[in-house]
């Protein structure tokens, strides 16, 4: 088996999502039908893997020194701020 | 009908762009107390003059437009204004168009039925049937563009089949290019190997038009191509005559649409084309779960940003910044949104990488090869775009998330191998629109649109 309750809760926590116990209930069978599903990838053949649906070049441009987003529309969306800052939660 | 050519001639003999953009407001205003195509409305233009001068353009939510909310129809970017157009709605502007309102969509682009948008907005109505869906996720999109009396057009985005799904339902022309005609920068990431950005129009030579104007290389966009673009707008100068067509008559498909897939295939024969019908088994083995297994790893890593801190859904930033940034993403994100970041995180976790998304990505070379194999003995392929007629919300809703994604088993193919693929209105079954898909090898956007032409004209 795949996924389970106690599988889908660590992954709730490394995806930084809170589930409720209904949505825990709700989503495990869910999940796992499709990642059953998806295990039908096992038997695809090796090959080279695309990154890409097309062959992507690097494209350079000038080193150019441009202006960048002024501070003011940066903060534009921010709605708790502190001097020019963003303000953001305990991190230590 | 005016198409968008004829009224923009009418504009360059003295119409009003500002009143004609300020009637397709208020009509869409009046639309919208009823079906739901919009997130917010704005007139936003500059000059004018150019290939779309005066046009109103409508875009799917989430395309950046400047000072005007852009949510991905999404709780979590509520209040979310950019400060930038996104390339595709700049280009548009500078040729002479009126950007007139953003389009709701499922969620980030997570559906193809538009029933899963995001928590606070409205499932978009199909223009023919209320009770049934629009089709996604560009549904507010295509259904502006069945329903409005004027000429316009939508820019949509595709990631899986959110162009041709929606075009299908509702009865119009969705076309999606070539990965990387159209630049992706100022579009809100849902799988960024997977998006394309395209427009919705009332028939093909319009949509040809519009893809013209949107195209082209951008130094914004890394995945842009620099290819030179052809000028499309001169597909109704070239013919079928000659040429040789695949079509694929899948199984599982309702009675009236195989019927009307059969009619085409007599339309194209009359036309001098040859017909031959092929199969692509490894595409219908593994496009589904290669595509979402790339898509919800992709997705999962561009939703980890939002975080509540910078723009959309802020709080009083109190405690540690884990239970900061879980609650306002528990709080805002939709279930399909949850169970996709799920899925995601699951299929990159260490042990099970190379067990899903590298066998994904392989996948992916074989079924490339698999198109690149029947497009050198055929110019083009058409099948039915979707493999019934839009079904009612009620039961689009209560569909299990695998029965759902099962439903994109004609659209995900050319998806994940990036190729240009189409949908224009071929029938109708009852009021129901019968949607037909073409899709043509790489970068041959004038053979999909050319054979579209040919189609369109003979459905009158």
């Amino acid at each position: 088996m795949l996924i389970n309750q106690e599988v889908l809760k660590r992954v709730a926590k490394n995806s930084r999502l809170n589930l409720s116990e209904s949505e825990i209930g709700e989503f495990t069978p869910q999940l796992r039908d499709v990642l059953e599903f998806f295990e039908k990838l096992k038997k695809v053949p090796q090959a080279e893997v695309s990154i890409h649906p097309v062959s992507i070049e690097n494209v350079y441009r000038e080193d150019l020194v441009e202006n960048s987003l002024h501070r003011d529309e940066a903060l534009k969306n921010v709605k708790y701020q502190n001097n020019g800052r963003i303000r953001g939660p305990r991190t230590i | 009908m005016t198409t968008i050519i004829e009224q923009v001639k009418m504009f360059e003999s003295g119409e009003s762009c500002d009143e004609y953009a300020e009637s397709f407001i208020e009509e869409a205003k009046k639309i919208n107390k009823k079906f739901y195509y919009f997130t917010e409305f704005c007139n936003k233009s500059s000059k004018r003059g150019g290939a779309l001068s005066g046009i109103p353009v409508t875009v799917k939510d989430c395309i950046c437009v400047k000072g005007v909310q852009s949510r991905a129809s999404s709780a979590i970017l509520n209040t979310y204004t950019p400060v930038f157009n996104a390339s595709s709605v700049q280009k548009t502007i500078d040729e002479g168009a009126t950007i007139t309102g953003k389009t709701v969509q499922d969620e980030f682009g997570f559906g193809g039925f538009s029933v899963n948008v995001g928590i606070g907005f409205e499932i978009p109505r199909n223009p023919h049937d209320e009770d049934r869906v629009c089709g996604g996720s560009s549904g507010g999109s295509a259904g502006i563009t069945a329903i409005t009396k004027h000429a316009h057009f939508s820019i949509g985005e595709s990631t899986g089949g959110s162009i041709v799904t929606p075009a299908a339902f509702c009865g119009v022309v969705g076309i999606c290019p070539t990965y990387g005609i159209v630049s992706r920068y100022g579009l809100m990431d849902y799988a960024n190997s997977l998006d394309k950005i395209g427009p919705f129009t009332k028939t093909v030579l319009e949509g040809a038009v519009a893809l013209k104007v949107l195209a082209g290389h951008d130094t914004k966009d890394s995945t842009s191509t620099n290819k030179k673009i052809p000028d499309y707008t001169k597909i109704t100068e070239k013919s079928i005559k000659g040429w040789k067509i695949g079509y694929i008559d899948p199984e599982g498909v309702e009675e009236p649409i195989r019927e009307n897939l059969h009619e085409s295939i007599q339309e194209i024969k009359e036309s001098g084309a040859k017909t031959e019908k092929i199969t692509l088994p490894i595409s219908d083995e593994y496009a589904i779960p290669a595509y979402y297994t790339i898509a919800l790893c992709e997705a999962s890593t561009n939703l980890a940003k939002y975080c509540g801190l910078r723009y959309g859904a802020q709080e009083e930033p109190k405690g540690f910044f884990d239970e900061y940034f879980s609650n306002i993403r528990s709080k805002n994100f939709g279930k399909e949104a949850k169970r996709r970041i799920l899925l995601g995180t699951f299929a990159r976790q260490a042990g099970f990488r190379d067990a899903f998304y590298i066998k994904a990505l392989q996948a992916r070379t074989h079924i490339i090869n698999e198109y690149k194999k029947i497009f050198s003995e055929v110019d083009a392929i058409i099948t039915p775009t979707m493999p019934i007629l839009p079904p009612l919300i009620k039961k689009a809703s209560e569909l299990t998330p695998l029965q759902s994604y099962l439903s994109d088993k004609l659209t995900v193919g050319p998806n994940i191998a990036g190729l240009p693929h189409m949908s224009l209105p071929t029938g109708k079954h009852k009021s129901l629109p019968i949607g037909l898909m073409i899709t043509a090898d790489h970068y041959e956007e004038e053979k999909m649109m050319t054979l579209g032409v040919e189609l369109e004209e003979k459905n009158g």
